[in-house]
């Protein structure tokens, strides 16, 4: 241990900065009742030696313009390279969710919207393609295999927007008979029915601001029910009586029917009962004109591979 | 070997005086622990206090129990600390830094702390402090001889001064051309150059006496 004798120049926050009587300055720690010009003695064990990060130099000139320059670059590589939102497609089954795609219909993210959307994501795995219209294929069969679409809750519902306003109406009608069509070719081991409807980016945003799907919030805006839905309404606001009307129909076509199906069967009843729809083919039906489209998806049957027609009136429904 | 010092020390006392002035960085050290500030002067009390207390230590140390250091610890902390108790039940009107206010005063330290600000300011607008010339200081003694003799010599030259008040920075091929220095060398303590410059330029007198021991030996070495 070595004893100094010094002058006491700067006092700072932690330590001291002493003069020798040799001309040497040194950092030493900081004490009680310390006084600038005062002389003190102090050891070897008191001074600090490289003691600390100085505080300024984050505040240096050199350094901020260094991290400032890093920020902006960081934010324009991520422009570059993040995907663009480009449209939104919602999918309600109950589970009900939100798909974001960039222009060249890559999925950029899916938000769920309920804890039934949630545990359907968590068991699914997005393909490498991220492809849309695999991922809205994936996401209805692994509904059906979880369980959420059943032959009582059938309806898939489909509602697609584009994020840009500037986007017009037609290019959301376009985008939604791209996913019809992707649909319409892949094959399904079960029925379903497909409800879609193409909205204005407007829609979007109110959908969002509701906190609900851009599906739901067009089938309220809209007093839509989906097929399904609008019979078990009637079924449990109807009245015995209303119903005991309605039983001279023929009860054989009520059992077998599924419910929603019972509309479209009697235009096929009277428009085109000799030709009926072999399996996998789509019949559409516009419950409101311009708003909503009513698809029925039929199963593929295993033996039907050629779609011919050979199997006419095939289907789980019949 | 701090033991056999002390045993020495106990019985012979030339061996005793060397032995206490060996300890002086270790009374200050512990004075200083124990009052929790630095000793100002070696007139401090608690200095004075320290140093007895060591010197009592020697005669009633036993080299059977401890070492040396831990013992002689416990005796000037405690005789310190008796001291202070003292002090507190005197019950002086004064407080400790009106005191410490009154002695600074009494022996011309205003001044002194006049010549620091000033000398402060000085040195901010260059663009450093006191705690960036403890970096770039000249370690060796020798080396800060003749980066103090530099600076001395430049004070002296009023084109220089002229540069450096005006450029705020040293005029290097200048100070090569006149002073036959050395380029690395100026350009390694330029901060410590410059300041002593400015001290010897703005007659800092107080400062100037502070650092004579190196300018005197300096001044020995020329003549």
């Amino acid at each position: 241990m070595r004893a100094n004798k010094g002058k006491i120049m700067e006092i700072l926050d932690s330590h001291a900065v002493v003069m020798t009587s040799d001309g040497h300055f040194n950092r030493i720690k900081r004490k009680e009742s310390m006084r600038i010009g005062a002389d003190v003695l102090y050891t070897s064990n008191d001074l600090m030696e490289k003691p600390y990060l100085k505080k300024s130099w984050f505040f240096n000139f050199k350094t901020q313009v260094a991290v400032a320059m890093f920020v902006v670059l960081a934010l324009v590589i991520s422009q570059i390279t993040m995907p663009v939102a480009y449209a939104v497609v919602s999918l309600d089954i109950n589970p009900s969710l939100e798909i974001t795609v960039d222009e060249s219909r890559k999925v950029v993210s899916i938000n769920p919207i309920n804890t039934e959307a949630d545990e359907l994501l968590e068991a699914y795995v997005i393909n490498e393609n991220k492809d849309l219209h695999a991922v809205i294929n994936d996401l209805i069969k692994l509904s059906n295999a979880m369980g959420y679409l059943t032959s009582e809750n059938h309806n898939v519902i489909l509602a697609t927007a584009m994020i840009d306003s500037k986007n017009s109406k037609s290019d959301s009608i376009e985008f939604m008979s791209e996913i019809l069509s992707a649909i319409e070719e892949t094959e399904y081991t079960f029925d379903f029915t497909l409800v879609s409807t193409a909205r204005e980016a407007g829609d979007l945003k109110s959908a969002k601001s509701e906190g609900l799907s851009l599906g739901r919030y067009a089938m309220d805006k809209e007093n839509f029910m989906p097929p399904g839905q609008m019979k078990k309404l009637e079924e449990t606001e109807e009245t015995e009586a209303v119903e005991q009307e309605t039983e001279p129909q023929n009860e054989e076509e009520k059992t077998t029917l599924p419910p929603g199906q019972e509309k479209k069967v009697e235009e096929n009843k009277n428009t085109d009962n000799e030709k009926p729809l072999p399996p996998g083919q789509v019949i559409k039906e516009q419950n409101k004109p311009s708003k909503f489209v009513i698809t029925e998806k039929k199963a593929t049957q295993p033996n039907d591979n050629n779609g011919n027609g050979k199997n006419k009136g095939g289907g789980k429904g019949n | 070997m701090d033991s056999i010092s002390a045993k020495e020390a106990k019985i012979d006392p030339v061996s005793r005086e060397v032995f206490i002035k060996e300890h002086i960085p270790f009374v200050i050290y512990t004075v200083s622990s124990v009052t929790g500030r630095y000793i100002s002067t070696e007139n401090d009390m608690e200095y004075s206090i320290g140093l007895e207390a060591l010197n009592n230590a020697i005669d009633a140390y036993d080299e059977s129990t401890s070492k040396f250091e831990t013992f002689a610890t416990t005796v000037i902390k405690n005789r310190v600390i008796d001291f202070l108790r003292k002090e507190n039940r005197k019950g002086y009107l004064l407080s400790e830094s009106d005191v410490m206010d009154a002695t600074m005063d009494e022996s011309g330290s205003v001044d002194m702390r006049m010549e620091i600000a000033e000398f402060t300011e000085h040195l901010k607008k260059f663009g450093f402090t006191f705690d960036d010339l403890v970096d770039v200081s000249p370690k060796h003694v020798d080396s800060r001889k003749r980066a103090i003799r530099l600076g001395m010599k430049i004070s002296g030259n009023e084109n220089c001064m002229t540069y450096i008040y005006k450029e705020l920075k040293l005029p290097v091929s200048n100070i090569i051309k006149l002073f036959k220095e050395s380029r690395r060398f100026v350009y390694l303590h330029n901060k410590y150059i410059l300041s002593i410059a400015v001290i010897f330029d703005k007659d800092y007198s107080i400062i100037k006496e502070w650092i004579g021991d190196v300018i005197r030996g300096d001044e020995y070495e020329s003549q």
